[in-house]
């Protein structure tokens, strides 16, 4: 059982943990995570780190929210150990910033998982730095769900 | 800061498991080769400054965000694959 700050306890098997192969810059030396979800706000999921209680990120697979999904290099499919065939799940991190506190997501920097392993690791791909953040579309649920900081909901 | 001068081909190592060798030098490009082991992440500069501020941001909005939802996270993600 783990206590997050924000989502209160929660259990996680040994088989949930996401070992990252490096920390998510820049927070150094943490590396176990767990994806959480609410179905109700599918397609996003919160990956909780289980060692600082505080810490989570909004994420959303790359083609539910991007399209398809950028392919690995071979080192990185070696490194997160995916067999021929396999892919890895690819995961976007949303982000709330900007002065226009404008909903984006990092299409540069996905987060993949090999769920088989519990492997993972943040690759940075090649293109334009603003690809960092880009708009999310206006019809997801986040923006439906009300402009920042506009709703009464208290994590539970 | 280490300098060192390097030819094409020489390389460098850092610590006992990371090898960094000159590739090829044109005009004042410069392509590296690096040998790393996989827990070792390797971004160019720039990028690495980026993704850690897009990620740190995305750290510090996370909770306002989660606070337009309704509820929070009642199963793991796990748990219906």
């Amino acid at each position: 059982m783990f206590q997050t700050q924000h989502f209160g306890p929660v259990a996680v098997s040994d088989q949930e943990v996401i070992h990252l192969l490096g920390p998510l810059p820049p927070f150094a030396g943490l590396t176990r995570y767990v994806l959480l979800r609410d179905p109700e706000h599918e397609p996003f999921l919160w990956l909780q780190s289980l060692e600082q209680p505080a810490l989570f990120f909004i994420v959303a697979p790359h083609e539910a929210v991007a399209g398809p999904s950028p392919p690995l290099t071979p080192e990185g499919r070696r490194a997160l150990s995916l067999l021929a065939g396999e892919q890895p799940e690819v995961y976007v991190i949303i982000s709330l910033g900007g002065g226009a506190r404008e909903v984006t997501m990092n299409l540069l920097a996905p987060v993949y998982v090999n769920h088989s392993t519990g492997l993972g690791r943040q690759a940075v791909g090649e293109g334009d730095l603003a690809l960092t953040r880009v708009p999310l579309c206006p019809s997801s649920p986040v923006l439906q769900g009300g402009r920042p900081g506009a709703g009464s909901h208290s994590p539970g | 800061m280490l300098v060192l001068t390097r030819q094409v081909e020489d390389e460098i190592v850092i610590g006992s498991n990371i090898r960094v060798r000159v590739l090829g030098i044109s005009g004042n490009q410069v392509r590296l080769g690096i040998e790393a082991p996989p827990e070792v992440t390797i971004f160019r500069a720039e990028l690495y400054d980026e993704v850690a501020r897009q990620n740190q941001a995305a750290a510090d909005g996370a909770l306002e965000m989660l606070r337009t939802l309704t509820s929070g996270p009642r199963t793991k993600a796990t748990d219906e694959e």
